[in-house]
């Protein structure tokens, strides 16, 4: 079976933790991606698979701080939501089938202010680590 | 595939009303084209149709938005995307779904008056797989 994000999801809010690093994960095969994230944050960050216009409204809302999202392309579903909910300058695609997700490129939409990430889900073992480590230090650098 | 050449005028009328909310986001956000949303909402009634399945906003938004943001692509005459061997083979041996797909995109390039790149139609029947997989009685 192809995978998908038609998993079960979680109703309702799941944001609570306010020390915690929220992350929202959308896309094709959404909990794997949520719990990706929970374990790139070693502790520091509370990941939930939501549907892409719920999990943007929860950024929006100011519920969740950071959204995750896949396609299969990359440049197709993957960002729509956040987009429209979020706006442009708040998103940024880290990578496709046709561009590698790099660190430096990560580390620049981070330091940027961007707070939903992009992605081809052929990509997701490696692009969520690497957005989880460039927020995780960035707030760090904030934090002084 | 349109609407003078047969789309169940039901199954038409159940798949705008479902993906309203989001297909008003999209085209709201000029992220998607008048004409891009009106080919998604016959695509998926012809597929629902030839298929065999029922669209939701549960199952099928990704396919959904995924559909109506690459026909945006091809109405604006955008570069075509990337081709990704993973997603190539995937979907390998899916020929009824590839043929659906296809045929239903024939139709949307003429109303384009654009061919449909392969790759794009590579993206759809991957992302339908999905949903024929989940809705099968096997699954």
């Amino acid at each position: 079976m192809l995978p998908c994000h038609y998993t079960p999801l979680p109703k309702g809010p799941l944001m609570t933790d306010n020390k915690a690093i929220r992350v929202v994960a959308a896309g094709v095969d959404a909990s794997l991606m949520a719990q990706l994230a929970q374990d790139a944050g070693g502790g520091r960050v509370e990941a939930a698979a939501l549907g892409d216009m719920q999990g943007a409204r929860l950024v929006k809302k100011g519920q969740a701080d950071f959204y995750l999202g896949t396609c299969w392309s990359g440049g197709g579903g993957a960002l729509a939501a956040a987009t429209a909910i979020l706006g442009a300058k708040q998103v940024g695609i880290v990578g496709t089938p046709g561009m590698v997700v790099t660190e430096e490129r990560v580390r620049t939409m981070v330091g940027e202010g961007r707070i939903a990430f992009g992605f081809a889900y052929e990509q997701t073992a490696t692009a969520i680590p690497l957005i989880i480590k460039a927020i995780l230090a960035h707030r760090d650098a904030q934090a002084g | 595939m349109s609407e003078e050449t047969g789309a169940d005028p039901a199954v038409l009328a159940r798949v705008a009303e479902e993906f309203a909310d989001r297909l008003d986001m999209l085209q709201d956000s000029d992220q998607v084209t008048m004409l891009a949303r009106r080919l998604t909402e016959l695509s998926l009634a012809d597929l629902a149709t030839a298929l065999g399945l029922t669209f939701t906003e549960d199952d099928s938004a990704q396919f959904v938005t995924h559909l109506a943001i690459a026909l945006t692509r091809i109405n604006r005459g955008e570069v075509p995307i990337e081709p990704s061997l993973v997603a190539e083979e995937e979907i390998a041996e899916r020929t009824r779904e590839r043929e659906a797909v296809t045929r239903v995109m024939g139709d949307c390039g003429r109303l384009l008056d654009r061919d449909v790149p392969e790759s794009e139609i590579s993206y759809m029947v991957v992302h339908l797989c999905g949903i024929v997989d989940v809705q099968s009685p096997s699954a």
